[in-house]
């Protein structure tokens, strides 16, 4: 059988593909490694969720090598398995837009011009877009209807251009804090507004609304209210979907992909023929089946004649902060509202979204606020050392978890800017180290820009100012060149120029005639929020692109 | 406690094994791990043992019997339990489990200080917090007292079987 499109990963960047496509009539497969959980089999189980990592592959199985590089060019080797440093966020139906928190940031029309704008920094690899802001902008509303994002549209001197007043669902209930919070942004004059999440916040689109959960971020959604890639679009379309299924080659011949070939856990080979392929594994993994789909004709790996595959790796670079209130300091009714479980914080900065250091323009970025994660397991472990650093048991430990767990709560707050593009963040495969499937590991060379660190610290201070000016204790923050694995895009960026980029303004690679890849691997740079929105919306629009196409080659064919 | 080395020691089995404690071809004891990581849980946390949580049962089932748990991590927990009775013979001459408190407690603050003693430690912690608080369908949290004694509510939906 030969399928008119087979898309390889079902997470955000593939699933808009199946959807679109397999509604419009046309014979979609989904090739998915790992298992297929619906609302039924998701709970709250902190053990098996976050502490036995039951949504990734075991690292003995599966893993990467990492190079970290520091700023003089040297880098340290680290053996994902023997390190433990993990880069798989979600095997499953969905991907990880199952576990994701939903906090979700349309790019800014400068974000597609970073270079035109803010200019060139030395070191980094700074190019524009392809694509404008108002290409996109009617594939960002398309998600706010068909993924379902929450929200209230407030204006603020960063707000980005919108084709309708106001989301279509309104704002998720949040919790009273949020009063202090307001009232303290006011005193100090620094613009916010409601963080729009991809969760429903009623019924709708045949799905439930969000019953607050208190258990978000790294859970898999029980009334499919979160905008997860298998609730909104998979199971709203009729594609097919094949689990356990790892791609690990493709096959191409005279410009075209032939056949995606797969393994089982029983390492059981299968091939699917299609017309069109869709790649979209997650950044990472992407660059990595493509580096290892060589063959005569294309001894680089597919698409990467001009040796860019895996090239331009990036994180979502920035940091986290938080701050601690404390019965001590508050009324029985505010402390009332500030252990009010379930509901929302939802409140974001964008007042920086670049600023002036008085020599120049800088691209600076987003803050979202957000009540420390809930699981209980976690937060209680924390406390084991002292403030002196020594570790702690007995009385002194179980009257410290106590106090601290029930007349305390941490505000949190986390930092996205752009992490710039550099030579030594790409992606590679080392031929010596396989996995067990017996095919060569993902190499990530990971390097951050100094510049980036330089943002993160600027932004975190109205953070901080904002911490104090609500009466919080114990204000940190700690700005990171550590990528977040979670959060990651690049090495496949699309472009006009096919001497240095992978994949043309439609995400069509340059040298195949019917090689899509559809995940974050096009971004060339990453804007200062979260990628996910702008994942979904890209995948529609290329969606409609492959529509078009096969719809002119259906009509040649007839 | 830095004049501590790691002394051999032979282990029979695996789990409810016999802990033959040595100083160079000297036997000084024999001992249970399980008796040992019992009195070890109470020292270290006795409140899960009065809201009457199982995390001896938990260690055993849902940690060193866990399928995603390493096979060196369940060497170093079970290592780490010999090590803590040369430890004990070392400082008192007898097995961790028949020494008085105060003496056990001298113990642990010695092994705290160094690198095993404390990484061993904070995970044993650790393992008690997770038997403490996670769902009750891991058999730690007894009517979910864990959660009760921190005000905490559960997420919902629970998990209809653990995941080991
Ligand atoms: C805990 C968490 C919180 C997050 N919170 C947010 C947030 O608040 N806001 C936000 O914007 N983003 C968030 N994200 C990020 C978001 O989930 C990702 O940006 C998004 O899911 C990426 O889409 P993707 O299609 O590239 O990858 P995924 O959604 O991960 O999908 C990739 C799929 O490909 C499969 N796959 C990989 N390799 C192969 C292969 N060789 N063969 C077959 N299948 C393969 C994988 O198993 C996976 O299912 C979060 C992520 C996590 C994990
Ligand atoms: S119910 Fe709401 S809070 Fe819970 S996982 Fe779903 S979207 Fe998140």
């Amino acid at each position: 059988m030969i399928y008119d499109i087979c898309i390889i990963g079902s997470g955000a960047g593939g699933s808009p593909v199946a959807y679109e496509l397999a509604n419009a009539g046309y014979k979609v497969v989904v090739l998915e490694k790992g298992n297929y959980y619906t609302e039924e089999d998701f709970s709250k189980d902190e053990v098996a969720v976050c502490r036995r990592e039951l949504y990734t592959p075991p690292l003995h199985e599966q893993k990467h090598i990492i190079n970290e590089y520091s700023a003089s060019g040297k880098y340290t080797r680290y053996d994902g398995e023997e390190s433990g440093w993990n880069f798989w966020n979600g095997s499953m139906v969905g991907g990880s837009s199952n576990l994701m928190s939903g906090y979700f940031h349309r790019m800014k029309p400068n974000d597609f011009e970073l270079r035109s704008v803010y200019g060139e920094i030395k070191g980094a690899n700074v190019v524009d877009w392809p694509i404008s802001y108002e290409e996109l902008e009617p594939y960002y509303e398309k998600v706010e209807r068909i993924i379902g994002v929450s929200g209230k549209v407030k204006e603020h001197t960063y707000q980005e251009p919108r084709s309708t007043p106001d989301f279509p669902y309104p704002a998720l209930k949040t919790s009273k804090v949020t009063k202090w919070f307001d009232a303290a942004c006011e005193e100090l004059d620094i613009e916010f507004f409601e963080t729009p999440r991809a969760i429903l916040s009623q019924n709708a689109l045949n799905r439930d609304a969000c019953y607050y959960s208190n258990f978000c971020g790294s859970y898999g959604c029980s009334s499919g209210a979160k905008g997860s890639a298998r609730a909104a679009l998979l199971q709203k379309c009729d594609a097919k979907i094949i689990t356990d299924a790892f791609v690990y080659r493709l096959e191409a011949k005279e410009g075209r992909v032939t056949k995606a070939y797969y393994y089982t856990k029983n390492r059981i080979k299968h091939s699917i023929n299609a017309k069109i392929f869709v790649l979209a594994a997650q950044a990472i993994e992407t660059s990595r089946l493509l580096l290892n789909s060589s063959s005569k004709e294309f001894p680089h790996g597919l698409a990467n004649s001009n040796k860019e595959v895996g090239k331009n790796l990036i994180f979502s670079a920035g940091g986290a902060g938080s701050g601690r209130f404390i019965f001590e300091k508050l009324t029985p009714e505010a402390q009332k509202e500030l252990m009010e479980p379930g509901v929302f914080f939802n409140r974001s900065l964008q007042n920086e979204y670049d600023y002036d250091d008085g020599c120049r323009k800088y691209k600076g970025g987003t803050i979202d606020f957000l009540f420390e994660h809930q699981n209980v397991i976690s937060r209680a472990t924390q406390e084991i050392y002292n403030e002196e650093g020594n570790l702690i048991w007995g009385e002194e430990l179980q009257k410290k978890i106590h106090k601290r767990l029930t007349s305390s709560r941490v505000l949190t707050f986390e930092i996205f800017n752009d992490w710039l593009p550099t030579d030594n963040c790409n992606v590679n495969v080392d031929a010596n180290v396989k996995d067990i499937y017996g095919v060569p590991v993902g190499v990530i060379n990971v390097n951050s820009h100094p510049h980036d660190l330089a943002v993160g610290e600027h932004l975190a201070q109205s953070a901080v100012e904002i911490l104090e000016q609500m009466g919080a204790v114990e204000i940190e923050y700690s700005i990171s060149s550590s990528p977040p694995p979670n959060l990651v895009a690049g090495g496949c960026r699309f472009g006009d120029d096919p001497r240095s980029s992978v994949l043309d303004k439609n995400c069509k690679a340059h040298e195949l005639d019917n090689l899509y890849v559809t995940d974050a691997s096009f971004m060339p740079t990453g804007g200062s929020v979260p990628y996910t929105w702008t994942i979904y919306a890209n995948a529609f629009r290329v969606a409609d692109v492959i529509k078009k196409e096969i719809e002119s080659s259906f009509k040649d064919t007839n | 406690m830095n004049t501590l080395h790691r002394r051999k020691f032979l282990q029979l089995g695996l789990l409810s094994s016999a802990i033959f404690v040595m100083q160079g071809c000297e036997l000084k004891g024999i001992t249970t791990m399980r008796s040992t990581i019992e009195l070890l849980q109470r020292d270290l946390f006795e409140k899960s043992h009065t809201l009457n949580i199982k995390t001896t049962h938990y260690f055993y089932n849902s940690v060193l019997g866990h399928s995603r748990i390493s096979q060196e991590e369940k060497k170093f927990l079970k290592n780490g339990v010999s090590w803590l009775n040369e430890a004990a013979q070392e400082q008192y001459k007898l097995l961790y489990v028949k020494l008085p408190r105060h003496h056990r407690e001298h113990v642990l603050q010695t092994i705290s200080q160094s690198q095993w003693g404390e990484e061993w430690l904070s995970k044993m912690l650790g393992y008690i917090l997770e038997a403490t608080l996670s769902d009750p369908i891991y058999l730690g949290n007894t009517n979910e007292n864990g959660w009760k004694w921190l005000e905490f509510q559960g997420g919902v939906p629970h998990p209809k079987e653990p995941y080991l």
